[in-house]
């Protein structure tokens, strides 16, 4: 099956992000994330008080940090499967490295990247529909989602590291392996 | 040598030149030279021969330190040919470490991606075809920490079935499993290895006699036979005779289940009762206590 011409990295690292999405979105600490994010923008409209953007922006924001949290773990579980596993032995042996399944964990944040997004979208628009008054920061409502952005990646670059790079690179792979043994 | 992967015209898939490979200073392989082509062959030896270095080797996640590899007509030390002699190898590793919570069909689609399927039709075609194959349809669904160990050596058979490998890399592949599942898993190794390449390692010489055309035998790093089990078991002719009692002639010997003495040795008395020697007995007297020493070979 595999006799016609390689396909571009790209393709390999587009279909495990799709792999790797499929698993962030059910996994029960992203989902506990979420929980924990709609429970802080509930405290946010349960004061009675009537919303104000420019003052609730602040914890529509930091309501997405248990998210962010989530991500964090998430990815770094994802990053460090194969070393947890014992699967290294079995997936260097396969055409796409590890490189390329990095890559793939890391294009598959834009899955809790674009559920922060609407998360944040569902916040606004439930203050909205309460009455809220005045404008938001976009800085403020883009913390959020930056968090989320900015765990995932620094939890998935645990897939860079040293070994992990010496062993897609062939021969030299054997140095780390001697000084682990 | 070198093609496109499809092997060398004359139907050599695995072409080992001088190959060695120590860890520190303790030689795992000691220049060995073989060549495979299609069906099965064992890599039979004791624990420590180098079977799983040379499979390791083979699988391109090991370097040698001295010596050529060539699979497919491709040279392993080559970058862009070592990526797409992947391209056409099934591994599976003696740990081969499952994901385990994964379910059997998500893992192996998940290797299915590793192995550049990128569609998701086919693909998902094709994961069906080898967890039919593997016979693991009624467990593709379950997570594959809940599955048996027969199971996930299933699982990892299937995910080294994918793509329709030209060379199939199996590493004691029976190891730990029960007789029934054994069988089984016999049934399933004989179907890819009529038309393909398959290197089984073991130190099972009963797997040996009912899967493999030919039998390599490894000791010590070092290649000690290379023939077909029937040259194996031919080793042992006229040294494997019943007696009543152990014969002290006897390299090795024990009692069989109809309470007669099995000796197998250089020097059976006149008279013995001689009997067909197995590959096991081949096997005993090659590899056995004290046969090395005295200069057994083929």
């Amino acid at each position: 099956m595999n006799s016609g011409t390689p396909p571009q990295p790209r393709r390999v690292v587009l279909a495990l992000a799709l792999a790797e999405g499929r698993r962030w979105l059910r996994h029960p600490l992203l989902l506990g994330g979420v929980a924990g994010a709609l429970w802080v923008a509930f405290q946010v409209v349960a004061t009675g008080q009537v919303p104000v953007l420019s003052r609730d922006d602040v914890e529509v924001g930091q309501a997405l940090l248990a998210l962010a949290a989530a991500a964090l773990l998430v990815a770094n579980l994802a990053g460090l499967r194969a070393r947890r596993s014992g699967a290294e032995e079995l997936l260097e042996a396969l055409p796409a490295g590890t490189d390329l399944r990095a890559a793939g964990l890391l294009v598959s944040l834009a899955w809790p990247l674009a559920l922060a997004v609407v998360l944040v979208g569902l916040d606004l628009a439930w203050l909205l529909a309460l009455g809220a008054i005045g404008r938001p920061s976009i800085a403020e409502l883009l913390v959020g989602p930056a968090a989320v952005a900015l765990a995932g990646p620094s939890a998935s670059c645990s897939r860079g590291s040293p070994r992990a790079w010496w062993q897609d690179h062939w021969p030299c792979s054997e140095a780390p392996r001697c000084i682990g043994r | 040598m070198r093609n496109d992967g499809k092997g060398n015209g004359d139907g050599t898939v695995v072409e080992v030149h001088g190959v060695t490979k120590s860890y520190g200073r303790a030689p795992a392989l000691d220049g060995i030279s073989l060549t495979a082509g299609t069906g099965v062959t064992g890599l039979l030896g004791p624990n420590g021969a180098g079977k799983t270095t040379l499979l390791r080797l083979l699988a391109t996640v090991l370097a040698p330190d001295r010596g050529e590899l060539c699979l497919l007509g491709l040279d392993l030390g080559v970058p862009a040919e070592r990526h797409q002699i992947r391209r056409h190898l099934g591994y599976m590793p003696q740990e081969p470490g499952l994901y385990r919570n994964f379910t059997a069909f998500e893992f192996i689609d998940y290797v299915a991606i590793l192995k550049e399927l990128t569609e998701r039709r086919p693909r998902r075609a094709e994961v069906r075809r080898v967890i039919e194959a593997a016979g693991l349809e009624a467990v593709a669904g379950k997570r594959i920490r809940a599955l048996s160990g027969g199971m996930r050596r299933r699982v990892a058979l299937a995910q080294a079935l994918l793509a329709d490998p030209a060379l199939l890399l199996l590493d004691e592949p029976t190891a730990g499993l029960d007789p029934e599942q054994r069988l089984r898993f016999r049934e399933l190794v004989s179907h890819p290895g009529q038309d393909r390449c398959v290197l089984l390692s073991t130190h099972q010489t009963e797997d040996v006699a009912a899967l493999c055309q030919r039998v390599i035998v490894l000791h010590q790093g070092r290649v000690l036979l290379d023939g077909t089990p029937a040259d194996l078991a031919a080793l042992a002719r006229g040294r494997v005779w019943l007696a009543d009692s152990r014969d002290l002639a006897a390299k090795l010997a024990w009692r069989t289940p109809q309470g007669r003495w099995r000796n197998i040795g250089d020097a059976p008395a006149s008279g013995a009762e001689l009997v067909e020697p197995t590959v096991e007995d081949g096997y005993l007297l090659l590899v056995g206590h004290g046969a090395l020493d005295e200069g057994v070979a083929a």
